[in-house]
């Protein structure tokens, strides 16, 4: 079982990784919230000393810099580190592609790698599809036509707001 | 074994060619039996779905069954396809990997076809007068526009006549024997994706190889407006391998019509062979097997019997089952008197060039594809290549380079992480197009499937056994493609990042220049139709030279094979052969 506040840090970490902020990584009201999947993956996949470490570590950096300064702390302190650097960079592909790479401590991963789906509300909900301003290939809200024109404008640089180009009613033309 | 007879038809796969036959004989009051292998059509297609959310490569194949006793190529065994024993359902001897794949379930290979419903050019019917290389069909585009306007009301076609009529193609009226009066779709075309306007904005006035260069809206088998009781199409960007929401015409819908319209159809019940009447030279049986379990063990054989036989089994399975039912009368197998059944296999080799554009053309929006470059599917050309049409995809470098599986793992690989490689991927994806370009393959007799004598399937039948390559005109026509490809992203100002993989098991050379071959999914040319019977399996009827009461329905039939995708082809062409069928064969 995790904790409120494994998924607290999980998530905080989480969203320096990925460049989403955490309302959008873990949105108050969601009826399937995809970032306790994910904790659960993580904390299923790999040892539980080393989850520890790497959540205590982000908890650590989150009490101690502002957070403009997060992002760089984290590259330093976890992406760098022999051993938490990799599952961190799984966590990455996890959030943006809803796959759990098997072999990411061992080899260099590529679109390729065996890997499992997390499942397919994580699918729906994975980031890339974000990042490209549309929704994920066989799961749509919009409606017909809205294709013609293009999405809302790119807020990928607006960390207060989502990205998601599913929730315009699209521009019907 | 068991003996079922009194059916006026029996029809062998349940997919377009024989779900419309099975629809059309039906509602005639013929007495119809369908037979196929596959599992029968699910209630909904939840089941399917959650299969594709959850496959790590989200193939074509990758929503349907992995039944042991069904089995189907896939593209995951293209990479392999030198393995022996085989890794994957064919057996395939090369020099190059036939690389298009098919369902054998209830609805067939359109559960994942694009949609895209060109119709053939008036001279794809005669390339070989008209340009020396190929074969001529035993008919022309004026006697196959009726069957073409019919099939697209029967599948639900969304086009506009007034953006078609390029390349001699004209529209009438098939119920208007002047041929004077206008035609229509049954739906308004579908809206072209914003990168469809940016790409024809920045073509503006450009010449290829004496063409005039245009991006065409593509005639769909999907809705813009409510059609046949489906609903109009959400843009899930997942016709290949699924739409979720039947927006997209599968053949299920036929197969569930002939049902209602009193045609049996077996389920997991696979066909191996025919049956013929040595006195009368005639058709008499069909062979089954059939399983409860789609990977456990055999629980009924029998044959079954009726007036008339029709096969629709899918342009690689229709000639393994009929050279499987050689016998010491028939050695070169049922039908095949000419020997050309299983040769001529083609398909309409893909390349594939892709680039980023200058500016945001917002992919992965909208269907797969909405509008093509049809300008130099025919010309003068023809005489020293073969012609392509350019599809362009909607999906970025999905297909290119498995995107966004593969860029988000090389930027994650390459250190990127956070902001910056979330506003990398916006900028790389956001700008991501990619052309397709089909290309007219040319017949060969060496092209050829043959069940094996070596490898069988589950049940213990003869596997499909394919040898495959591309000749040079076909080659040449690959080669014009990637440079047209080229010259058009020059021409728009975008940055081409096509490069073959130099270790792929599809690499070819033409003129020692690399290519990657690419299947389209267009299987066809295996029992093809003609005037001579030395020379074709079956009449401009589709009726078997050999046996009279025999038909063969699909792609397999089709002479020479255009730049169209054929789903459409295979429509008209059935409708076509069913009429005659009902009129002066049943009658």
């Amino acid at each position: 079982m995790s904790s409120n506040q494994d998924l607290d840090n999980f998530v905080g970490l989480s969203a320096i990784l990925t460049g989403f902020s955490a309302d959008d990584l873990n949105p108050q009201f969601s009826p399937q919230p995809v970032a306790v999947e994910y904790l659960q993956t993580l904390q299923a996949k790999v040892a539980a000393p080393l989850v520890t470490q790497l959540l205590t570590t982000y908890q650590t950096i989150a009490a101690q810099f502002p957070a403009a300064e997060q992002p760089a702390q984290v590259q330093v302190q976890i992406l760098t580190d022999p051993q938490m650097g990799p599952v961190a960079r799984n966590i990455i592909r996890m959030w943006y592609l809803s796959i759990w790479y098997n072999g990411y401590d061992t080899g260099p991963v590529t679109g390729f790698s065996p890997g499992t789906v997390v499942s397919s509300n994580a699918y729906t909900k994975g980031l890339a599809w974000d990042a490209m301003q549309a929704h994920p290939m066989g799961y749509s809200e919009m409606h017909y036509g809205y294709w013609a024109t293009p999405p809302q404008a790119d807020d990928s640089t607006d960390a207060g707001s989502s990205a998601n180009g599913n929730s315009s009613g699209g521009g019907q033309a | 074994m068991t003996e079922q007879t009194n059916y006026d038809v029996v029809i062998v796969g349940a997919g377009i060619a024989g779900g419309l036959a099975a629809y059309k004989l039906a509602q005639a009051g013929k007495r119809v039996l369908v037979l196929d292998g596959g599992p029968g059509v699910p209630p909904n297609r939840g089941a399917y779905m959650e299969k594709f959310y959850l496959s790590m490569a989200k193939t074509p194949e990758s929503p349907y069954p992995d039944d042991p006793n069904d089995p189907r190529p896939v593209v995951l065994d293209i990479g392999s396809w030198q393995a022996r024993p085989p890794t994957g359902y064919l057996v395939q001897n090369g020099p190059l990997p036939f690389s298009s794949t098919y369902e054998r379930v209830g609805g067939g290979t359109t559960w994942h076809w694009m949609g895209t419903s060109l119709r053939h050019l008036p001279n794809d019917f005669h390339i070989q007068t008209t340009y020396g290389h190929g074969v001529d069909w035993p008919y022309g585009y004026d006697d196959l526009q009726d069957w073409y306007c019919r099939a697209e009301w029967e599948i639900g076609i969304a086009a506009d006549v007034d953006h078609q009529q390029y390349h001699g193609l004209k529209f009438w009226n098939p119920d208007d024997p002047t041929r004077q009066q206008p035609y229509s779709y049954p739906m308004p075309e579908i809206l072209q994706a914003y990168q469809d306007q940016v790409i024809e904005r920045r073509l503006g006035n450009i010449t290829l190889e004496g063409q005039q260069v245009t991006v065409s809206p593509t005639p769909q088998a999907r809705n813009s407006i409510p059609f046949d009781d489906r609903r109009v199409c959400a843009g899930n960007t997942n016709c290949i391998p699924i739409c979720p929401i039947q927006a997209k015409y599968d053949a299920s819908i036929h197969v569930g019509k002939a049902q209602n319209a009193g045609a049996e159809v077996w389920f997991k019940t696979v066909v191996y062979s025919l049956d013929v009447d040595t006195q009368t030279g005639l058709i008499s049986g069909v062979n089954y097997k059939q399983y409860e379990d789609p990977a456990g063990p055999v629980t009924q054989t029998g044959t079954v019997t009726g007036n008339i036989y029709i096969m629709a089994a899918h342009a690689i399975e229709t000639p393994k089952i009929l050279l499987n039912s050689a016998t010491n009368e028939l050695p070169g197998g049922v039908a095949n008197s000419s020997g050309q059944v299983g040769q001529n296999l083609m398909d309409h080799p893909t390349q594939l060039s892709w680039a980023l554009m200058p500016e945001p053309v917002w992919p992965y929006r909208g269907p797969l594809s909405t509008s093509g470059v049809e300008s130099l599917r025919d010309g003068d050309f023809r005489k020293e290549h073969a012609p392509f049409r350019m599809e362009i995809g909607n999906e970025g470098w999905n297909w290119a380079m498995n995107d966004p599986w593969g860029s988000v793992n090389s930027l994650v690989a390459g250190g990127e992480f956070g902001a910056t490689l979330r506003s990398t991927l916006n900028g790389l994806f956001t700008r991501q197009f990619r052309f397709g370009s089909l290309v007219e393959q040319m017949p060969l007799s060496t092209n050829r499937i043959v069940p094996s004598k070596e490898y069988t399937d589950n049940l213990g039948i003869p596997r499909p056994e394919i040898t495959y390559d591309l000749d040079p005109y076909t080659r040449a026509g690959y080669a014009a493609a990637r440079k047209v490809a080229a010259q058009l992203f020059a021409q728009m100002g975008a940055t081409d990042f096509t490069s073959p993989n130099m270790s792929s098991a599809s690499l070819f050379f033409y003129e020692d220049e690399p290519y990657i071959l690419n299947g389209a999914g267009h299987v066809m040319g295996t029992y093809r139709m003609g005037n001579d019977r030395t020379q074709a399996v079956c009449d401009a009827n589709q009726q078997s030279f050999d046996h009279a009461n025999l038909f063969l329905l699909g792609s397999g039939v089709f002479p020479s094979v255009g730049t169209a995708n054929p789903t459409l082809t295979i429509a008209a062409t059935t409708l076509k052969a069913v009429d005659n069928i009902i009129k002066s064969v049943l009658k």
